[in-house]
């Protein structure tokens, strides 16, 4: 099959790869870039493992053509650290509350924290919870999960601007 | 409390809750599991895999397939040695029905032929030019069926550890044990409760799909990097599959993504990688899709027939478990399993009379294996139900007749099944039992008719516990030894290589915790080696939730060996008697420091004595050691839960929990409250949520589909965080290193009956068979107002 | 299924990525009907993932700007079909109308999903559990259909036609829903049960209502994954127009629908149960709106 040449940022670095119109986003990341860290779990948008941001957004890099995402500016678990090694905070806090068991979800569940954080300084637990709901862990049961993600909150709480959330079954 | 011999102890970092070693690299996706693995020249491997669920291979052509460059293997091409996956029994004891490739497809996806290619691209394409032809053979799906006569049969024939046991109507093994007279203690009871209880074949969904790479080396050798849980016993197996000297083949340990038993056996796909990595004579890496792994193995199902007979003081005198296995298309290891479930029932509750009963059957579904709990979540789903309903009967509070009844201090313990018996030195459960339900507010426990309204509470207890390993003054069936290697290196770091594996919950760590705290070095200087088959001594594996208790009790010896030789030199530098010398850690320092207590000046840092013997070409202070535990201590756990139902809808809301664990010394304080919570999350899926059914026309997974249609619970369905506790109990195993049993299976083990507890105390009505969806559960309402409307 | 491989896609495929509607209808008309339109690609993929569908040809409408914008127009909103769920669902909660609407876009897929999901590529694969569906049923919503050829707008209830079947011709687009103003005095809800938190629905409802007082001047009912289409349901809507809202009333409604539904047995759910639910969930839905539309919510 030709293949078409693709051009974007990866965690800062700019790289011009030539892939088939059928390569998937995932397999460029961890065969083509050798970044190994964003993790296949079902290939249906089903468990979250492959999150990356791109533009920012966070996306699922299992279904998504890496021909479509030419010229986008992506981050992946690789990125989130600082030039200098040191951790994002985000990171320290999964350390700190024990939220990492086999480590095999955290690359998707740091990412998904780091976008809420970002979106919002105070999100509440239900938030939270929200938003990393796609994201599947077999290991924590999510408790020390939510922790980290809690302890990362900006101390100053801001309104809120959604009045009718979701919430879990029953919950009314 | 029933007395305990609580030993105070003084720990630096035992019981600290410390940063995970590998936690850096796991946050930052530096961690290379299996399926990261990338080796220069290395070919992408597929496996063809059977539609139907019985069939006769006829025909294999892979010529096609061939001309597009792929390497093929077939059954043809593959030793035809009958193995066992599973490598933990005594070989006697060891059925063997499978082969690399099956000339016969016993269930649906199993595999009977595969491709290795440049790419995976071109794996796929190649994968799909092979041209089987079958001979479709009847199936059979309901272990019931399986033993009537007519039915279709799955094997003629297995090898018992190497005699050839003929198999008679689909019974893969069969075992009974009896203590007292069954009959007689019937008779004697003023009660007697009987009841059939039903889990379900849950899927483990561990988040990593299994994988292996294999290098065949220019010796004729290989190099493996597997999803596993016992390098050593893959490489033995590797070694007896494939004729090749097991000094040739080299298991690397690596990171796993999840196991929850799942890996326990050397999977399937590591012995079709080797096979086609030797054909190919190319380095060749197999990952699982999830579809696969779904189609891989599964949780032992259970049909349980449980009886108690009891006095009217709630004594229990006399107690019988019937229970049918349905093991699918192959027996991984449902003859330990069946001595195991009556393990977990014998030793739950005290029964001076006991009878049990196990049969497994083969079907033609997806392999069953050992999974979290390992029977002990679907015996005690079983007992601790049937214990509430005994309560009842007798008005009776349900903490009082688990207190009047249950197994505790001094009293023999045989968990791991009848081989395997040893005394109960330490015991949490009456604690565990009288917190938590103050925890949870067990007091305001209203009865089921007391409750109205659409929404309705309720909360459930249950108590379970897990063996600590398969140790025993005898040796059993069961193989259980761990081996570890400790040094002190020349800058007073230390090194300890063991084989033994980390699942995620934090062993290695504890290990890392027990030599510093042995060897007087800080935390920060003690690192555990990565390791492989050629560098360290056998480990049975990490599994039997025996990790910290067994693999961690041969790091403390090899470190107090290792201390001992490092003193002797020490004290050839201080001048003093080395029994006299002690090492204690000095976190500014990073050092331990050697001192003879009360004497100024005999000082010197563990780095200049490590130093100085190697200078001086004294040697290096190092020790192996291979240990076996002698005892089999219970950790008992506790679950305390509340859920609201919906009585419209018949959804179940996790409300809270309470969840405590007599794991002895807890090492790592928070990541054993981790395994809690997990314990409580995988708990819920099997009480709630999830089974794999099949399709009787096809065989296939009614949720073959991928996970899309195989749900897992996610972050919502928890309660809030603030309503997840936990607790340990306080207490010291005079057997384990440093005071500490285990914990990991344990954590999941009374969830299920928990919640079958509390759903009842919700609506008064009782589910015996999970998992309780709201399906079930409206059904269930439907038919109890039309009986109370009846009445 | 066990012959898939869900870690790449096997179809190979020539690419394109039209920069105008123009470029992408010529497209879609020169390259035969073998050639899909992909925006999000959360549904397409999946289905050449599994379901063995092999397009020859894609034609990405995500680089398209005209097709991406929410706009309100007299009242009335009209969105783009490339417009993301994210997009919407923050639209929604600042303008807060379409009650309905964020909490079917809230519920649908999880949060990557929304930011890759379109609510044009929602309504093309016209999944009978489609969350979005109902919500914009009960708006009256429209759809805008376009050709090299024209183009035509229709109500969106008489464009769904069986599981995964719409009146969309092959060689034609969608590039715009549109949505009638809101009313004062008009509430809507939206909700649906799962098996776990991001779920597809095992039943979905929504309801609109105008309301006046204790009198409920029009009632808009959507059912979602009861049947071959997501659909309006006519004879319970009739039971309560311009009625006096009464809980007995509600009632009937909701056994009306439960009668009027088709659902099956799946892998998410039985059939009974879906009829047995699906009366309460229309209650506890319509309450919601209900309260909406008086404005003590």
């Amino acid at each position: 099959m030709k293949k078409t040449e693709v051009s974007f940022t990866v965690n800062g670095e700019t790289y011009e790869v030539n892939v088939e119109t059928n390569a998937l986003l995932l397999n460029v990341l961890r065969d083509d870039l050798g970044l190994t860290g964003t993790k296949y779990g079902c290939g249906m948008g089903q468990c979250g493992l492959c999150t990356v941001l791109v533009n920012g957004e966070p996306v699922l890099s299992c279904l998504t053509l890496a021909v479509a995402v030419d010229g986008a500016d992506i981050v992946t678990i690789e990125g989130l650290s600082k030039p200098d090694g040191s951790l994002d905070p985000i990171q320290e806090a999964f350390l700190d509350q024990g939220a990492i068991q086999c480590g095999y979800c955290t690359p998707g569940m740091v990412i998904m924290a780091k976008d809420l954080l970002k979106r919002k300084a105070h999100p509440s637990e239900m938030e939270i919870r929200e938003h990393i709901e796609g994201n599947l862990c077999r290991c924590t049961g999510y408790v020390s999960i939510v922790k980290a993600i809690k302890s990362c909150r900006k101390k100053t709480s801001s309104k809120a601007h959604l009045s009718f959330h979701r919430k879990s079954p029953n919950q009314e | 409390m029933r007395g305990q011999s609580m030993e105070k102890k003084n720990f630096s970092t035992v019981g600290k809750t410390t940063r995970r070693k590998d936690g850096v690299s796991k946050v930052t996706g530096r961690e290379i599991f299996s399926s990261d693995v990338v080796l220069p020249h290395m070919l992408y491997a597929r496996v063809l895999r059977s539609p139907y669920p019985h069939a006769r291979v006829v025909s294999i052509s892979t010529a096609k397939a061939e001309a597009m460059g792929a390497v093929c293997i077939t059954p043809a091409d593959v030793p035809k040695l009958r193995y066992n996956e599973r490598q933990v029994s005594i070989p006697e004891k060891t059925y063997r029905d499978r082969t690399v490739l099956p000339d016969t497809a016993r269930h649906v996806g199993e595999g009977i032929a595969a491709v290795a290619a440049k790419t995976e691209a071109l794996a796929e394409k190649a994968l799909v030019q092979i041209a089987v032809k079958y001979e479709r053979l009847s199936a059979v799906f309901d272990p019931f069926e399986a033993m009537t006569a007519d039915a279709p049969t799955l094997y003629k024939d297995v090898l018992l550890g190497e005699v050839v046991l003929p198999i008679n109507r689909n019974i893969a093994c069969h075992r009974e044990v009896s203590e007292g007279d069954a009959e007689k203690g019937f008779q004697e009871a003023d009660l007697i409760v009987e009841n059939e209880f039903r889990t379900g074949r849950v899927y483990h969904q561990q988040m990593e799909t299994k994988a292996v790479v294999c290098r065949p080396e220019p010796d004729g050798g290989i190099t493996v990097w597997p999803t596993a849980q016992s390098i050593h016993n893959v490489r033995q197996l590797l070694g007896r599959i494939f004729k090749i000297p097991l000094s040739k083949i080299n298991v690397h340990r690596v990171p796993i993504g999840g196991s929850f038993g799942s890996s326990i056996q050397m999977n399937t796909c590591i012995a079709i990688c080797v096979a086609l990595a030797l054909k190919a004579r190319k380095p060749v890496k197999l990952v699982l899709t999830r579809e696969e792994d779904m189609y891989d193995h599964c949780k032992y199902p259970s049909i349980i027939r449980l009886k108690y007979g009891v006095k009217r003081d709630g004594t229990i005198v006399a107690g019988e478990m019937k229970t049918v296995v349905d093991i699918g298309a192959h027996n991984i290891q449902a003859y330990p399993l069946l001595g195991c479930m009556s393990g977990w029932f014998v030793s739950l509750y005290r029964m001076p009379h006991l009878r049990f009963e196990g049969t497994a059957v083969y079907t033609n579904k997806v392999p069953a294996c050992a999974m979290q709990g390992y029977g002990n979540p679907q015996v005690s789903f079983a007992v601790e139900s049937l214990m509430d309903i005994i309560a009842e009967k007798l008005n009776m509070d349900p903490i009082e007749i688990r207190l009047k009844n249950y197994v505790g201090l001094g009293e023999t313990f045989w968990g791991q099944g009848p081989t395997v018996r040893s005394v109960i030195r330490s015991c949490g459960v009456e604690e565990m039992l009288l917190k938590g339900k103050d925890m949870i507010g067990w007091e305001s426990r209203k009865k089921p008719e007391e409750k109205r309204g659409r929404l309705r509470r309720g909360i459930g207890v249950a108590r379970s516990f897990h063996t600590s390993g398969t140790g025993a003054p005898m040796p059993g069936e069961v193989i259980d030894y761990s081996t570890a290697m400790v040094k002190f290196n020349e800058d007073g770091s230390v090194d300890c290589l063991t084989a033994l594996m980390c699942h995620g919950g934090g062993t290695l760590e504890a290990l890392a915790k027990i030599v510093s705290e042995e060897t007087g070095v800080p935390l920060s200087k003690v690192e555990i080696s990565p390791a492989d088959t050629r560098s360290t001594g056998y480990d049975v594996c990490t599994h039997a939730t025996r990790g910290v208790y067994c693999g961690g009790a041969s790091a403390q010896r090899a470190a107090k060996e290792a201390k001992s030789k490092l003193l002797q030199f020490a004290s050839r530098i201080l001048e003093v008697n080395p029994d006299a010398l002690k090492i204690r850690p000095d976190e500014e320092l990073g050092q331990g420091i050697v001192y003879l207590e009360g004497a100024k000046g005999k000082a010197i840092t563990v780095g200049e004595v490590a130093k100085t013997a190697q200078i001086k070409s004294w040697g290096t202070a190092i020790s192996v050691v291979s240990h076996r535990q002698v005892n089999c201590p219970p950790c008992f756990v506790t679950n305390f839960i509340e859920v609201e139902v919906d009585t419209e809808t018949g959804q179940i809301r996790f409300v809270k929990a309470v969840a405590a664990v007599d794991a002895g010394t807890v090492i790592n304080p928070d990541l054993a409250a981790g395994q809690l919570e997990g314990g409580l999350c995988r708990g819920m899926g099997l009480a709630l949520l999830e089974d794999t059914e099949y399709d009787p026309k096809s065989g296939e997974l009614t949720c073959g589909r991928n996970i899309t249609d195989y749900k897992i619970f996610t972050s919502v369905e928890m309660p809030m965080t603030d309503d997840v506790l936990t607790f340990f109990a306080a207490t010291y195993e005079p057997s384990g290193p440093l005071g500490a049993k285990g914990i990991g299976e344990a954590a999941n083990n009374c969830t299920a009956g928990a919640f079958a507890n509390a759903v009842y105390n919700a609506l008064g009505i009782r589910f015996n068979e999970l998992p309780i969806t709201p399906e079930k559960v409206l059904t269930r309402l439907k038919e109890y107002s039309l009986r109370k409307r009846g009445k | 299924m066990i012959a898939v491989n869900t870690r790449i896609l096997r179809t190979e495929f020539k690419y394109f990525v039209p920069k105008t509607l123009r470029e992408a209808l010529k497209l879609i008309d020169q390259n035969g009907p073998n050639a899909r339109v992909i925006a999000g690609g959360t549904d397409l993929l999946v289905q050449m993932k599994q379901e063995g569908i092999s397009p020859d040809c894609l034609i990405n409408i995500m680089t398209i700007p005209e097709m991406n914008f929410i706009k309100t127009e007299k009242g009335s909103l009209r969105i783009g079909a490339t417009t993301k769920w994210s997009e919407i669902l923050e639209f929604c909660s600042r303008d807060r109308k379409h009650a309905a609407l964020y909490e079917a876009v809230r519920s649908l897929g999880k949060v990557q999903v929304r930011h890759m999901g379109t609510i044009g590529g929602n309504l093309c694969s016209a999944s009978p559990a489609a969350d979005s569906a109902p919500a914009l049923l009960v708006y009256n919503s429209q759809v805008k259909l376009v050709s090299a050829r024209g183009e035509r707008t229709l109500p969106l209830d008489k464009y769904f036609k069986g599981v995964n079947e719409t009146v969309r011709a092959a060689k034609e687009l969608m590039t715009e829903i549109r949505i009638p103003s809101i009313q004062n005095g008009m509430g809507s809800a939206f909700k649906k049960l799962t098996r776990v938190g991001t779920d597809i629905s095992k039943i979905s409802c929504a309801v609109a209502i105008l309301r006046k007082g204790k009198v409920c001047v029009s009632c808009q009912v959507a059912m979602g994954a009861v049947a071959p289409v997501p659909m309006k349901m006519r004879g319970a809507q009739e039971l309560m127009n311009g009625k006096k809202v009464e809980a007995s009333l509600v009632e009937e409604m909701g056994q009306r629908i439960s009668a009027e539904i088709k659902p099956i047995t799946d892998i998410r759910s039985t059939a009974e149960y879906r009829r047995q639910v699906a009366v309460v969930l229309f209650k506890d839905v319509f309450w919601k709106a209900w309260k909406r539309a008086g404005g003590e919510e």
